[in-house]
C-alpha cells in the first residue's frame, strides 16, 4: 500500500471510529483486497479467503475502538495477523483429529518379486522393531494396524513421531540409509 | 466466527452489521459506565422514581451518543462531563456531612448553583467550536438528566440555583471568547 492509500485508510478508520457511516464504503473497498492479499501470503487460497473474511469482520467490529493516534494500517494488519494465527491453529487441530485414521495397506495381489521384497523388508523392520524399546515397538505396531490405544490423539501422535525417529536412527545404523 | 464463501455484496452487508454491532457493544458499555458513575447521585438521599428515571435517561442518552457518533456523541460527552459535578456534589458533600439528607432542602440550592457554575464553564468552553443541533441536543439531554439527578432532593430552588449557576458560569466564558475572537 502506498503512502496515499495509507493516509486514506487512516482517515477512513478515524471517521468510522467517530461514527461517520459515510466512510464505510471506501473503507470496505480498501480493506477487503488488502486483507485478502495479506492472508494469501500465509495461507492456502481457500483458507486465505476465509481468514481474510474473518479478519475483515473483526476489523469492522472493533472499528469504534480505533485510536486515531495509532497507525491504521498497523492496527488492521495486527488484527489480521491474529486472525490468521487463529485460523492456522484451527487447521492444525482439524488435521490432528483426522490423523489417527487407518493407514494404507499393501496391495494383497502383489507380484512374487514384490512379495519377496516385502517379506525381506518386513523381516528387517521386525528386527529393527525388536531392538527398539518395547513401548516404542508397541506404539508403531498399533499405528501400523490402525489401532489407537486409550490415549488422546495428539499424545498418541507424539508417541508415534518419537518412536518413528528412533526406528529411523536404528535403521540408519543397520542399513546405512532409509 | 466462521464465514465461508460469502460473495462480496453479502460480505459488505456482514461487515456493516459487524460495525453496527461493535458500536452497539461500545454504547452498552459506555451507558453502563455512565450509570455506575452517576449511581451515588441516586443512592445518596435520592432513591425516588424521578431520580431513577433521570439515572436511566442519563445512561440511555450517553449510550445513544456512542451508538450514533459524530456531533451528537461529542455533545453527550460534553454534557456528561459538565453534568457530573452537579450530579455528584450533593453525594460527595454527604460523605463529610451525614446530616445532609435532612438539610439538603436548605443547602441544596447552593450546592446546585456551584455545580451549575462548573457545568456552565465546561459546556461553554467545550461547545464553542462545536455548533449544530445534534451537539447541543446531546449536551442538553445529558446535562439535564445528570444535573437533575443531583438537584431533585433540593426541589425547585435547587433547579433555580442550577440554572443561575449555569448562566453565571457559562456567560463569562462565552463573552471572553467572543471578545478574543
Amino acid at each position: 500500500m502506498d503512502s496515499g492509500g495509507r493516509g486514506a485508510l487512516q482517515e477512513e478508520l478515524t471517521a468510522l471510529a467517530r461514527g461517520d457511516r459515510a466512510a464505510f464504503d471506501p473503507a470496505f473497498r480498501r480493506l477487503w483486497p488488502l486483507l485478502r492479499g495479506f492472508a494469501s501470503r500465509f495461507l492456502p487460497l481457500g483458507d486465505a479467503d476465509d481468514a481474510a473474511q474473518e479478519a475483515l469482520l473483526r476489523v469492522f467490529t472493533r472499528c469504534s475502538e480505533f485510536d486515531p493516534r495509532r497507525d491504521a494500517l498497523s492496527w488492521v494488519l495486527g488484527i489480521a495477523a491474529w486472525q490468521i494465527r487463529t485460523h492456522r491453529t484451527r487447521m492444525r487441530r482439524r488435521r490432528e483429529e483426522t490423523m489417527p485414521s487407518v493407514p494404507e495397506r499393501p496391495d494383497a495381489a502383489a507380484s512374487p518379486e514384490a512379495a519377496a521384497m516385502a517379506r525381506e523388508l518386513g523381516a528387517a523392520i521386525d528386527r529393527a522393531l525388536a531392538e527398539l524399546a518395547p513401548g516404542d515397538a508397541a506404539t508403531l505396531i498399533a499405528f501400523a494396524r490402525g489401532e489407537r490405544p486409550d490415549l488422546p490423539g495428539p499424545t498418541f501422535r507424539k508417541h508415534v513421531e518419537r518412536a518413528l525417529a528412533r526406528l529411523r536412527a536404528r535403521w540408519r545404523m543397520d542399513h546405512g540409509s532409509l | 466466527m466462521a464465514v465461508f464463501e460469502l460473495t462480496e455484496p453479502s460480505l459488505k452487508i456482514a461487515a456493516r452489521r459487524a460495525y453496527e454491532r461493535g458500536r452497539l457493544e461500545g454504547a452498552l458499555w459506555r451507558g453502563a459506565g455512565a450509570a455506575i458513575l452517576a449511581m451515588p447521585g441516586f443512592a445518596v438521599c435520592n432513591q425516588t422514581p424521578w431520580a431513577g428515571l433521570c439515572l436511566a435517561g442519563f445512561a440511555l442518552v450517553v449510550a445513544a451518543g456512542r451508538l450514533r457518533g459524530l456531533s451528537f456523541e461529542d455533545g453527550t460527552r460534553s454534557g456528561a462531563l459538565a453534568g457530573i459535578l452537579p450530579c455528584l456534589l450533593p453525594a460527595a458533600v454527604r460523605v463529610f456531612d451525614p446530616g445532609l439528607c435532612v438539610l439538603l432542602a436548605s443547602r441544596g440550592p447552593w450546592l446546585c448553583a456551584a455545580g451549575g457554575v462548573a457545568a456552565g464553564v465546561i459546556l461553554a468552553w467545550r461547545g464553542w467550536a462545536a455548533r449544530g443541533l445534534p451537539f447541543w441536543a446531546g449536551a442538553a439531554a445529558t446535562l439535564g438528566f445528570a444535573a437533575a439527578l443531583g438537584c431533585i432532593p433540593a426541589g425547585l430552588l435547587g433547579f433555580g440555583g442550577l440554572a443561575a449557576g449555569f448562566i453565571a458560569g457559562g456567560a463569562p466564558v462565552v463573552l471572553s471568547r467572543k471578545l478574543a475572537g
